[in-house]
């Protein structure tokens, strides 16, 4: 099944425009209308909380991160030129601030936990591919394969898999449009090894 | 980069095809990847792969329910914040206004001022530009120069002037060119009123202020 969400983004990737409901909403919080600033948390809180959390994994740690985003947009919201969607310059802020902080847990994990590499590694190596490979399954190794691939390469993924264009994930990330390409190329060569024992099978 | 789309096909199509599952390609990329799905029919191993994915990441994720009052009580808090810095950076400046270190800066910085007030010229011709009497005046003394058309003019002319400023002094130059001082300050409003006055009496060829003090 293929997500379609009217929340998400669309195919092309237009710059800012004043019909966009959004806009109209940002041009409000831009004057300090804290009641616009309200609303337009709501409109952006569910995909900010599925991509952070779809990166981090830590339900505490992703409900105050969208808070944080939203106080940067409130902060920043003088500094937006109209020279990408809003969406893609609030999800711009979101991917720095989740990078940054998945950064800080793999640190972390690294430091506090000895065996946190020796769990990424998959069941399927230790079992062997003879057992079978319920749905459950296959998204734990997929979970396991994001882990392993780096923090930029997963936020490509995981932005394209929530709808995004390439030329949108290019501005969200800040980089050329092919860096996204060639990121998510890799991506899927590497989660391809995670997942190639329910693939080869069928 | 290399541009994958002409070096090899196959990498340009592998690049497309996340985009592909996620239905954001352009109607033309689409083709295109739809064209070569036909013929390469192990193309479709990637998709599955690729909508697998897509389906792990849309599972359910417990989303709580955003809190608002949360948010704007940390909104409240930035603010607060922010304000406490102003007040701060106010405070600082006030202390410094009022330390001997702004003496010190400011004791240049008037002198600097001074020189440049005293060799502005105190004389600045106007040419008939009535807006720009000296800097920074509200009131000056001035001389008037006037021509008229011809001799013949010169008597009636006085004459009008006369009346028009009683307490004008006049001094001819030549025949038909005379230069009318006023002692007394005059407002730059009544200045320009009276050689509007002036430039508009007949006979009158140009009457332009020479001088303002």
């Amino acid at each position: 099944m293929l997500l379609v969400n009217q929340n998400l983004p669309t195919k092309r990737m237009p710059l800012a425009s004043t019909d966009d409901p959004d806009m109209i909403l940002f041009q409000r919080v831009k004057r300090k209308d804290r009641q616009a600033f309200e609303q337009l948390f709501l409109a952006y809180h569910e995909r900010l909380y599925r991509f952070m959390f779809r990166m981090l994994q830590q339900h505490e740690q992703v409900d105050e991160l969208v808070d944080d985003v939203m106080l940067v947009v409130w902060q920043k919201a003088g500094d937006f030129r109209g020279q990408s969607k809003i969406s893609t310059w609030i999800m711009g802020i979101a991917h720095r601030m989740t990078l940054k902080t998945y950064q800080k847990n793999k640190k972390y994990r690294l430091k506090h936990d000895s065996n946190y590499e020796l769990d990424r590694i998959p069941d399927q190596f230790e079992a062997g591919p003879e057992n079978t490979i319920s749905r459950d399954k296959v998204y734990e190794q997929i979970q396991c394969g994001l882990e392993t691939i780096s923090a930029d390469k997963r936020s490509v993924v995981e932005l394209t898999m929530q709808g995004y264009s390439y030329p949108e994930i290019a501005k969200i990330i800040d980089c050329p449009v092919n860096t996204v390409k060639t990121r998510m190329f890799h991506a899927r060569k590497a989660l391809k090894v995670f997942l190639q024992d329910s693939f080869s099978d069928r | 980069m290399i541009d994958t789309k002409h070096t090899n096909p196959d990498s340009h199509i592998m690049e497309l095809l996340p985009w592909y599952v996620n239905d954001s390609l352009s109607e033309s990329e689409k083709a295109e990847v739809d064209a070569y799905l036909v013929s390469h029919p192990e193309y479709l191993q990637e998709i599955e792969l690729l909508r697998t994915i897509q389906n792990t990441t849309e599972e359910n994720i417990d989303i709580p329910v955003p809190n608002r009052d949360r948010l704007m009580q940390k909104l409240d808090e930035i603010e607060q914040i922010d304000e406490h810095s102003f007040s701060q950076y106010i405070n600082q400046l006030l202390a410094w206004l009022f330390s001997p270190r702004a003496a010190w800066t400011a004791i240049p910085v008037a002198l600097a001022l001074a020189v440049v007030m005293l060799w502005t010229p105190s004389q600045t011709s106007l040419n008939g530009d009535f807006h720009t009497l000296s800097s920074g005046d509200t009131t000056a003394t001035l001389t008037i120069s006037i021509t008229t058309s011809s001799t013949d003019d010169a008597s009636t002319v006085i004459d009008q002037m006369h009346k028009l400023v009683p307490a004008a002094k006049i001094k001819t130059k030549y025949d038909n060119q005379f230069v009318i001082f006023l002692s007394d300050k005059v407002e730059p409003e009544e200045t320009i009123k009276l050689l509007k006055n002036l430039q508009s009496l007949p006979g009158v060829k140009s009457a332009e202020i020479v001088t303002t003090r």
